[in-house]
């Protein structure tokens, strides 16, 4: 009876007119360590910025319909599911679900066929898992995908084979690989729709959005000009409209992490360099560059060496370290749905890539297939926790996991490749 | 019938007033926008050729200190204001870039309201839900009433302008209308990704101090139902907020939350007079 009891019908409310510098929200990136940090966004820059990206990014105008696969948890959610697509009149989709499993993995083109978007944004995890599914592609020729024009993602860079394999899904439509934080509420780098669609290079984020100027600082803090040097990335301040606040709370953390390292710029915390053409290549995260014998590598571009592989669908690299060369590389891949495969064939077929993609100076002597790797729920492979374990290190493993089943596998695995004194999970205390 | 009718008559004067005022303040900001590029090309002798291309225009433009505010300030006119912005760019604390510092705007007005002449039967929101096998649809019209009734809800809480709200949600249409009726009222809403553990919520609880908490009875993955009010509970215990804030609560069918504190939690289906809840999702 308790159900159908009416207390109150609620009144509507009014629009409250804010200030431009107003906070519209908080939203806290996970840090598995220190305290949350709760980056704060304003709300005339990001009603501006969101406006002028729907439409020259994306190309969504009124009645048009955009699907974000994201979560409204995440800051995609909320710029792409809710408030740009809103803003400009058109239709959003809110999915309560997964890109396979949920029942299969022609969900998200079934749900293009019956609306007819025009736009997805997704990560390219999801992709990859895709990918896994559905190597030949035979969910997409289910359904009439002709009002789609555009994929669009983030999280973490598109690898080349992924790039590959969607763009010959998807002819027709422009696959933009987007690359921003949090932090920054607009998108750093992309290609673009309406403004100007460049040809898109595979691996590379295309060029940096007007209002932010991204430079890439070298050692000694001195900006590299010339092309291909890898550096840390910066953004000259002023930021563009929709670039965070500052950390709720917490003015003296913000200036500390973001603005000191460099002063007179943002500190994006990724590795990077810039082509001859000006098109950004986002590696990897700072920590994610390893040390061997001197030479200065980035994980990410191993690990894309990796996926060239036909039959791995995902890859992490991470450094052990080592007596003589400082750190080695260690590889964990995840291989296509019902592969069989001979261990030491295909280790030895995954060195040979690495020397040849990456050189000799790589030294990738281990190689762990596993099941699945450690992510967080948005997609980011959990590096810090494969790096920890297999250095006899403890570790916190990050609350955003998305299962956390594949821990004692993959522990299990590193003990029989010689790793006998795995790190273990710190187990929150209450 | 009648709130909409008020409303349409309300904001049809507005929306006319508007076009003309974009209209004027478009063509007057584009124009001196361009001759300041003119000016620049002489000085800096950019080449001509760079400049052919749309996207180095605008990069140009939103690069050059001369030139900047005037291109974010035209870009500013797709948005309704209040009272239009005069300080485009201040160069202050903390981070040194904030912008439209003196504008007054309403998101959730951007979002919804100045939709309805034009788009009101259009649709704003599809839900498409795998997982539960639902899918339902939204019109602005319908996603306005939605909203409107949330802010109105959390209105009658003490929520006002600059209070934090958390949002503890999976991905169902309230969370959405939260979202938007916290933009509504300027609250700052922070959205906590629904399966975050007690502990993590509870440490941005404590550290965002909100009013008000809106949450569902649980969350769907795959097939596994996860107890969203159960780890509420324990993270307002280990933040100690319990008795500090309000708790409003979506109902699902596929688990119906029973540990319902008296005074601090409010089922939304009850508050908003929902009957037949359990045939949403």
């Amino acid at each position: 009876m308790q159900f159908f009891k009416v207390i109150q019908d609620a009144p509507t409310a009014d629009c409250e007119p804010v200030e431009g510098t107003h906070p519209l929200y908080i939203l806290y990136t996970s840090g598995t360590t220190a305290a949350p940090k709760g980056i704060v966004r304003d709300t005339g820059g990001t009603a501006v910025a969101l406006t002028w990206s729907m439409h020259h990014m994306f190309d969504i105008q009124k009645k048009d319909k955009y699907f974000s696969t994201s979560d409204i948890g995440w800051v995609v959610g909320h710029s792409f599911i809710v408030y740009g697509p809103l803003l400009q009149g058109a239709t959003t989709v809110l999915f309560e679900g997964k890109p396979v499993g949920t029942p299969n993995p022609g969900i998200i083109w079934s749900i293009v066929e019956k609306y007819k978007i025009k736009g997805i944004y997704t990560a390219p995890t999801a992709l990859r898992v895709l990918r896994k599914e559905d190597p030949n592609g035979d969910w997409f020729k289910k359904y009439d995908l002709s009002s789609l024009k555009h994929v669009a993602m983030a999280g973490e860079r598109l690898d080349i084979p992924t790039y590959n394999w969607i763009s010959s899904q998807l002819p027709k439509c422009l696959i933009n690989d987007t690359y921003w934080q949090t932090e920054s509420g607009l998108i750093i780098c992309c290609n673009y729709l309406q403004l100007h669609t460049f040809k898109p290079k595979a691996g590379s984020c295309t060029k940096p959005v007007p209002g932010f100027n991204v430079k890439v600082m070298g050692e000694n803090n001195k900006l590299i000009a010339e092309p291909y040097k890898l550096g840390k990335l910066v953004v000259k301040l002023p930021t563009p409209p929709s670039f965070m606040l500052t950390l709720w709370g917490h003015d003296e953390a913000f200036r500390d992490k973001y603005l000191k390292e460099f002063p007179g710029y943002y500190a994006a915390g990724d590795a990077g360099y810039f082509d001859e053409d000006g098109f950004l290549y986002v590696m990897s995260r700072i920590d994610d560059i390893i040390n061997t014998a001197g030479h200065r590598l980035s994980t990410s571009a191993m690990e894309e060496a990796l996926l060239t592989h036909p039959d791995i669908v995902d890859a992490a690299v991470v450094p052990a370290n080592d007596e003589i060369k400082g750190e080695i590389p260690v590889a964990f891949v995840v291989l296509k749905t019902g592969k069989s495969f001979d261990q030491k064939l295909l280790e030895k077929a995954l060195v040979d890539v690495i020397r040849k993609e990456i050189g000799a100076v790589a030294s990738l002597k281990t190689v762990m297939i596993v099941s699945k790797l450690p992510k967080t729920r948005s997609g980011k492979i959990l590096r810090a926790v494969l790096r920890k374990m297999i250095n006899g290190v403890d570790y916190t493993v990050s609350p955003t996991i998305e299962d956390l089943s594949v821990i004692p596998e993959i522990e299990k695995i590193a003990r029989l490749h010689g790793f006998t004194k795995p790190g273990k999970p710190i187990t929150a205390k209450l | 019938m009648k709130i909409i009718f008020n409303f349409l008559s309300r904001h049809l004067a507005f929306y006319f007033y508007s076009i003309v005022c974009n209209t004027l303040l478009t063509v007057y900001i584009f124009r001196s926008s361009q001759i300041k590029l003119i000016k620049i090309n002489k000085k800096t002798h950019i080449k001509v050729k760079s400049m052919s291309n749309p996207y180095e225009i605008q990069y140009q433009q939103a690069l050059d200190p001369n030139t900047r505010e005037a291109f974010w300030s035209k870009h500013a006119e797709k948005v309704d204001w209040y009272r239009k912005p005069t300080q485009i760019l201040t160069e202050a604390p903390p981070n040194n870039s904030l912008w439209f510092k003196d504008g007054l705007l309403n998101m959730c007005y951007n979002c919804i309201d100045r939709h309805l002449v034009d788009c009101g039967s259009s649709l704003a929101l599809i839900y498409e839900s795998p997982v539960t096998k639902r899918s339902k649809v939204y019109t602005y019209t319908e996603l306005y009433y939605h909203v409107s009734k949330f802010a109105g809800l959390m209105k009658s809480y003490g929520v006002g302008k600059g209070d934090r709200v958390i949002l503890y949600m999976p991905m169902i249409p309230e969370a959405v209308f939260a979202m938007l009726a916290c933009a509504r009222l300027g609250a700052i809403h922070s959205v906590v990704f629904g399966g975050f553990a007690a502990k993590e919520l509870s440490g941005r609880i404590k550290d965002a101090e909100p009013k008000l908490i809106v949450s569902a009875s649980c969350g769907l993955e795959l097939t596994k139902i996860i107890d969203y009010k159960g780890m509420l509970d324990e993270a307002l215990v280990l933040s100690g907020y319990s008795d500090k804030l309000k708790v409003i609560l979506v109902q699902r069918p596929m688990k119906i939350a029973t540990n319902i504190v008296a005074g601090r939690d409010f089922e939304y289906h009850k508050v908003t007079s929902q009957i037949f809840y359990l045939f949403n999702y």
